[in-house]
């Protein structure tokens, strides 16, 4: 009996102090919605921006999907008046694999001055790009990707009497697997959308709350201007929507809709002083849509963040990219990325 | 082994009964080969070492001194949306003893049950009740479980029999008192101690066999509920003092800060297992049971914690206010609910010369206690369908070295788990919907050694 109790405690006292740190939380679900940190100067070889350009501004990027670490980015380049959307390939979320390319320049005289704000999603036979114009939104289609052919008129110009007081900008695109498509926009500082059978098909515009007499927008700036002591994301004017839908196994299709938030301006800062910030709201119908209680990213570390577009490259990982500031005093304004989880850092990009 | 010997048995389960055992793997992955072979479904046929698992009265069976040594080695392959989740495997040593004497002419044996994991003897983990988990598997399993029980026959055609789980909370804290000198802080002057305590828990296994007529054999065993709680108490009491720590001028804010942390790191529910065995011929014999197991006492295992702040501020001192202490998130209740689990077992043995034998087949189906997780906690499960397959090689006086019996038993099972969809109310949710499927290899093998 003694040797066996020798045994047993030899057993006892060796097991306990060979394990391994446990596991069982690897690759666990996320719904990706943040919060996210913007990679700084020491993990981008170009500095605080993924893209930017001297005397130029870079904005509103536009992700598509190419591959399990690729994605094309489509973006606005604006010099004095003049607005041409450009495309770029990023390879691991930082990495720009070419030097971007001019894909869409004002030719139509509905065109005026510049095109701008795009969005793209694949469809059946191709890709179809939303972007806009002093006169309205626009539509492309395209083959490749790269050459683009513009709509000969807008598909879309503002009403006034339905709640689009301001011209109709930064478009977002789904396009469903039968072929119908959703375009969100904004305007007068809310975000409204607009539904067709098909890409050809007549846009008909949506009423998020068809109970009041009014049209209602999916997002509405929030009612405190105070914003609740969340600065920056709930009051003020919402924009630069962003709208993606995602599959899930478990048989459901998730909207998610990423948008720039801004404070109202309030008098302790001259009544001019607002901050920004990135939310994200959530939908099952595309039309109902649930915003998150804190922003995705926040603008302390760059107060001018806004018009998201994510694109995740695995399993857990998403990246955002968002207008952002290319130096310190924000004189040169370009497109940063963010990462979601936030808590690695990376290695400086060659 | 003589009666004489028991208390010395029993002293020894005693002796090893560890400071940090918690619950066991047992429920999940069964108890020696040959009933894990056999679905489990062995309440009213357990005769082996497993007796002191799966009904202590199975251990009045034996008549003579047995000792068992298995392993027992699992594969969990547990994904959610299609990825592994690399949840731990369980695996370690299984065995133990059974000595059978004579009370009073009464059949009545000693039993000891032993389950050594051979990574590690326990685990704690602590997440927030939003982190996806699997929250039957992984940390659950990490555990060490020893079991001794009694048994007796009182008459032929009745065995009963009763054990002691034991298992260990652990209770501490600490408390900090003095001067603390919010301008000088080097200055302060702090007095500590720290309090650890480790109690003992134990919970009663009890069981009943009884032989019918026409080769039929009832069973019943009982298993107890328990609750493994760590508690983590802080106190600290003192003065803040603006100013020289003994300046008698200088401001003195008298203070307490009290934290009490709890959080439940082991749980079994209640069990009440019916069991019967039909031996048809003396080769075959079949066997069910029905199992309702508790589980709607589970309680959310994420830590509840009470902050408390008083500080004593004097009059007179203006823009001095005590700061607000943050509130912890509400805990979501679990909603468990009962489940029902039917076993299913097949034995038969095939006289080989003097030796035997046996192949093994066993079924059961383990419903999901873990109700449909729309909220914000994402405690993943699914049922579970558990298929096995065994052998067990008899081999009977070997030689003046081991005049009795000799088995060999193995076994492989597998879980399959339902896939299940987890889709969550709000479309906000921080980790959305996902979908959750797996299965589960188990192997195992025990050599048991019976003394005439």
């Amino acid at each position: 009996m003694k040797a066996l109790r020798t045994v047993v405690l030899a057993l006892v006292t060796g097991c306990g102090t060979l394990a391994s740190p446990g596991a069982g939380d690897t690759d666990l679900p996320s719904g990706r919605s943040g919060p996210y940190r913007l990679l700084d100067s020491e993990e981008l070889s170009e500095g605080l921006c993924l893209l930017r350009e001297e005397s130029v501004v870079l904005s509103d990027p536009a992700a598509l999907p190419l591959g399990p670490h690729r994605t094309a980015l489509y973006f606005t380049r604006r010099e004095g008046a003049r607005r041409t959307i450009l495309r770029a390939v990023v390879v691991d979320g930082r990495r720009l694999e070419a030097p971007p390319e001019e894909v869409l320049a004002p030719s139509l005289a509905w065109h005026g001055d510049g095109v701008g704000a795009p969005d793209v999603a694949a469809t059946r036979d191709g890709f179809a790009m939303v972007f806009d114009t002093a006169a309205g939104l626009g539509l492309a289609t395209s083959a490749d990707g790269r050459a683009w052919r513009s709509s000969d008129e807008p598909r879309l110009t503002a009403d006034a009497s339905l709640g689009e007081l301001t011209p109709l900008r930064a478009p977002t695109l789904v396009v469903r697997r039968d072929d119908s498509l959703i375009i969100a926009y904004e305007s007068a500082g809310a975000i409204w959308s607009a539904t067709a059978t098909a890409l050809a098909a007549p846009l008909s515009r949506v009423d998020a709350d068809e109970r009041t007499p009014r049209r209602e927008s999916l997002l509405a700036p929030g009612d405190d201007a105070r914003d609740a002591g969340v600065v920056g994301y709930a009051s003020g004017a919402v924009g630069d929507p962003s709208l993606r839908a995602e599959d899930s196994l478990a048989g459901r299709t998730l909207y998610r809709l990423f948008f720039s938030a801004r404070s109202a301006p309030f008098a302790l800062d001259g009544g001019s002083d607002f901050q920004r910030a990135v939310g994200l709201a959530g939908s099952f119908d595309a039309v109902h849509f649930t915003r998150s209680e804190t922003a995705a990213l926040g603008g302390r570390v760059d107060p001018s963040v806004a018009a998201p577009s994510a694109w995740s490259d695995g399993s857990l990982r998403t990246w955002l990219f968002v207008n952002g500031r290319c130096d310190s005093n924000g004189r040169n304004q370009g497109i940063r990325v963010a990462v979601a989880p936030g808590n690695r850092r990376y290695p400086r990009t060659p | 082994m003589r009666a004489t010997a028991l208390p010395a048995a029993l002293a020894l389960a005693l002796a090893l009964a560890p400071a940090g055992a918690r619950a066991n793997p047992l429920d999940m992955y069964g108890f020696l080969s040959r009933s894990t072979a056999l679905g489990g479904a062995v309440t009213a046929d357990v005769g082996d070492v497993s007796a002191g698992y799966y009904n202590p009265a199975g251990l009045a069976r034996l008549r003579s001194f047995r000792a068992e040594l298995g392993y027992l080695y699992t594969s969990p392959s547990l994904n959610t949306d299609g990825r592994d989740n690399h949840v731990d495997s369980t695996r370690g040593f299984v065995g133990g003893l059974v000595a059978p004497g004579r009370v009073f002419r009464l059949p009545f044996a000693f039993g000891l049950a032993v389950h050594v994991p051979d990574e590690r003897l326990s685990q704690v983990r602590a997440l927030p009740q939003t982190q996806p988990r699997w929250e039957l598997y992984s940390v659950r399993l990490q555990r060490l479980y020893i079991a001794a029980s009694l048994a007796i026959s009182p008459w032929r055609w009745l065995r009963l029999g009763a054990g002691l789980v034991f298992m260990a909370s652990t209770r501490g804290g600490f408390d900090i008192s003095g001067r603390i000198s919010a301008t000088q802080p080097a200055n302060s002057a702090l007095t500590h101690g720290v309090d650890a305590d480790l109690t003992a828990v134990r919970y009663l296994q009890a069981g009943a066999q009884v032989d019918l007529p026409g080769n039929v054999t009832l069973g019943a065993a009982y298993r107890d509920e328990f609750k493994l709680d760590t508690a983590l108490d802080a106190d600290l009491q003192g003065q803040i003092v603006v100013g020289g720590i003994n300046d008698p001028r200088a401001l003195t804010i008298p203070g307490h800060y009290g934290l009490r942390s709890h959080v439940m790191t082991a749980f079994q529910p209640r069990q009440v297992a019916l069991g019967a065995v039909w031996r048809m011929t003396p080769e075959l014999r079949v066997m069910a049971d029905l199992m309702w197991v508790q589980w709607s006492r589970y309680e959310n295992p994420t830590a509840s914690l009470d902050v408390a702040l008083d500080l004593t501020i004097p009059a007179g001192v203006p823009g001095l206010r005590q700061p607000s202490v943050p509130q912890p998130a509400a805990r979501e209740a679990m909603r468990f609910h009962d489940t029902f689990v039917p076993r299913v077992g097949l034995e038969l043995t095939t006289p080989v010369g003097r030796h035997a034998l046996a192949f093994r087949l066993g079924y059961h189906f383990d419903p999901t206690p873990v109700p449909a997780q729309a909220g914000l906690t994402n405690f993943i499960d699914a049922s579970r369908h558990v298929a096995a397959f065994g052998l067990g090689l008899t081999l009977r006086r070997l030689g003046a070295l081991l005049p009795g019996t000799v088995v060999l038993d193995v076994h492989a099972s597998m879980q399959l788990l339902n896939s299940r969809s987890i889709v969550k109310a709000d479309p906000n949710d921080p980790v959305g919907d996902y979908l959750a499927t797996g299965t589960v290899l188990n192997l195992g093998t025990t050599l048991a050694v019976g003394f005439e």
